[in-house]
């Protein structure tokens, strides 16, 4: 699953479109708008909405460790010209001091520094500027591997130019002009993420929950036996049923199945 | 040697070997950092899809250049220590401790060689017999020399030192290096050998069996003593396999010019073996030794025959004062 944390309703509607994304009226305390791969929330502006917005995403909907997160939206640059995408390699939080080092994939994109503010800066610089950026990821980070958040910035506005903010379709136009890039950079990060994952791990959850849910093991005995299932698991290519017998205690199932994995 | 991003801490920005190694790497992002921990150190940290995109950071260490090796680990001399000049290496072995030691697998190069060489200087003074120092513990002494340097600066001192030896492991061919200097009696090349199927399975990234050994008989013939290290020697319960193994290593090469050869068995400490175990789920070596670590199942008594087998095997090719067993 990907999902995208975005700072207002108008840079989101775009990647709505372009991902044929629904709203999903369970959630009420954020927009969130999704399908089957992706999933979008709608943060308001500012750090702490931002990492408001990825606790919610992480303990109200069913998240797994090889979630890809990205805050994608807009933000200004000193010369970068209006239209050019980022990913952020070093980010600043100006109310802080702190710094984070996101991390940077071999994707075919140019990448910058960044200064999250608590306020619209004016003053540019030659690193990026954003409101969120450093929100998101010191919160998302707290939960899964940095290899998997992504800071994804749009330049907006700069030294001689801007676009206007309050024109919704300027802003769509803007964001809808990396149609193509957006598509090829999610496709890339589905594939980070099924790379990531063992190809058989749903499957002997699932078999492994079967066969251990057929008999009374403590704790620390349905770890060992956990343990020596996967081993089975990895050897045999296989988790039959029968593998246990329920008519004996766990001891014993314990005892034969090392016995047969010769440990 | 292509790499997106090269961290460097801004304390080493003007050093020398960082601007040698800046000019030897192709590079996209060169992000200036104040402590290599804000990149290397932190918690949530995926090891595996680094291995695949790793990074290089350069850094200063400041203090702790040598440890005291472990007290059994031994090539003959009294006095035993290691230190590491890098962290993380350029191979993917699955049972390497590396990934269970470090949150990171970028590769972390301390360029202040100068300052380890000062601390060894320091450590054989102190000493009135024999110090061995062991490079190549947490990364492989010889695989990225051609961007490191290391051993271009190092070796070129280190021979002048009385009552000092330095063992140099190593997976790799890339032994120009080597053949760059005149062969010195202080100096010992030492190779990690497996074999050639346990290569395949387990030691992702690494030259061939025989590969290593031409290196070694090249480097054998220049003049060079060199250390072969069967450790940790993985086991895969077939006997012929290890005894037809060490036929063929004792006979391609000279016998007279191993300085040492050690044997050991796999073994790993707990909590990295856990750390492991979550990362690499689908591979049986690591998930055999983890679920042994959960079932209490002794580890040594199991592997004891097999060491057994191994000395008897290794001792109709070499004396027996030649060989260490870890």
């Amino acid at each position: 699953m990907i999902r995208f944390i975005v700072a207002t309703f108008a840079e989101a509607k775009p990647i709505i479109d372009l991902f044929d994304l629904k709203k999903n009226h369970k959630y009420k305390e954020f927009s969130v708008y999704d399908s089957n791969e992706i999933t979008l929330t709608v943060s308001k502006i500012g750090r702490i909405n931002s990492a408001l917005a990825v606790a919610y995403n992480f303990f109200g909907m069913c998240n797994q460790e090889s979630d890809i997160w990205i805050n994608f939206g807009l933000c200004g640059h000193k010369t970068q010209k209006i239209g050019k995408i980022f990913l952020v390699k070093k980010l600043y939080d100006n109310s802080s001091n702190k710094v984070f080092f996101p991390f940077v994939h071999d994707f075919k994109v140019n990448s910058l520094d960044c200064i999250t503010a608590d306020k619209k800066n004016f003053n540019y610089q030659r690193e990026l500027f954003d409101m969120e950026a450093s929100g998101f990821f010191e919160s998302v980070t707290k939960f899964v591997s940095k290899e998997f958040v992504f800071i994804l910035k749009l330049v907006s506005d700069n030294e001689k130019e801007s676009i206007d903010f309050s024109s919704k379709e300027e802003v769509y136009n803007l964001i809808i002009k990396q149609r193509t890039f957006l598509k090829a950079f999610c496709k890339n990060l589905k594939n980070l993420a099924k790379k990531s994952s063992y190809k058989y791990q749903e499957d002997f959850k699932k078999k492994s929950n079967n066969i251990l849910e057929k008999l009374n093991f403590t704790y620390t005995q349905k770890i060992q036996m956990k343990s020596l299932l996967k081993l089975y698991f990895l050897k045999e290519k296989k988790l039959d049923d029968n593998l246990i017998n329920t008519s004996k205690s766990c001891e014993y199932n314990i005892r034969q199945l090392k016995k047969q994995l010769s440990l | 040697m292509k790499i997106k991003n090269i961290y460097v801490e801004k304390q080493v920005e003007n050093h020398t070997n960082t601007l040698k190694i800046l000019n030897k790497i192709k590079f996209e992002n060169l992000i200036t950092c104040n402590h290599y921990s804000e990149i290397f150190n932190s918690n949530n940290q995926n090891f595996r899809v680094q291995k695949n995109h790793p990074s290089i950071i350069l850094a200063k260490k400041i203090n702790n250049f040598i440890f005291e090796a472990p007290k059994n680990f031994s090539i003959g001399f009294e006095n035993n220590f290691y230190f590491s000049h890098m962290l993380n290496c350029v191979y993917d072995c699955k049972y390497c401790y590396l990934q269970g030691m470090l949150n990171s697998a970028n590769y972390l190069i301390f360029v202040n060689y100068e300052d380890f060489f000062y601390s060894i200087k320091k450590k054989i003074k102190e000493n009135v017999k024999s110090t061995c120092f062991f490079s190549g513990y947490d990364c492989d002494s010889l695989a990225l020399e051609n961007i490191t340097n290391f051993l271009d600066s190092f070796i070129s001192k280190f021979q002048y030192l009385k009552k000092g030896f330095l063992e140099i492991r190593s997976k790799s061919i890339n032994i120009n290096i080597l053949k760059k200097f005149q062969p010195s009696p202080n100096i010992i090349p030492a190779f990690s050998l497996n074999p050639e199927s346990i290569i395949r399975e387990y030691e992702d990234k690494t030259p061939s069996l025989k590969a290593r050994l031409d290196a070694i008989k090249n480097l054998q013939e220049l003049g060079w003593n060199i250390g072969l290290r069967f450790d940790p020697l993985i086991w895969n319960n077939k006997k012929r396999n290890y005894e037809d193994f060490f036929s063929f290593v004792f006979n391609f090469l000279n016998v007279q010019k191993l300085h040492s050869v050690t044997l050991g068995s796999f073994r790993m400490p707990s909590k990295y073996l856990k750390k492991i175990a979550k990362i690499r789920p689908d591979n049986y070596l690591i998930q055999k030794e983890n679920t042994k670590r959960l079932l209490e199942i002794k580890t040594e008594d199991l592997n004891k025959e097999a060491k057994k087998f191994c000395e008897s095997q290794i001792l109709k090719y070499l004396p027996k004062q030649k060989l260490f067993l870890n």
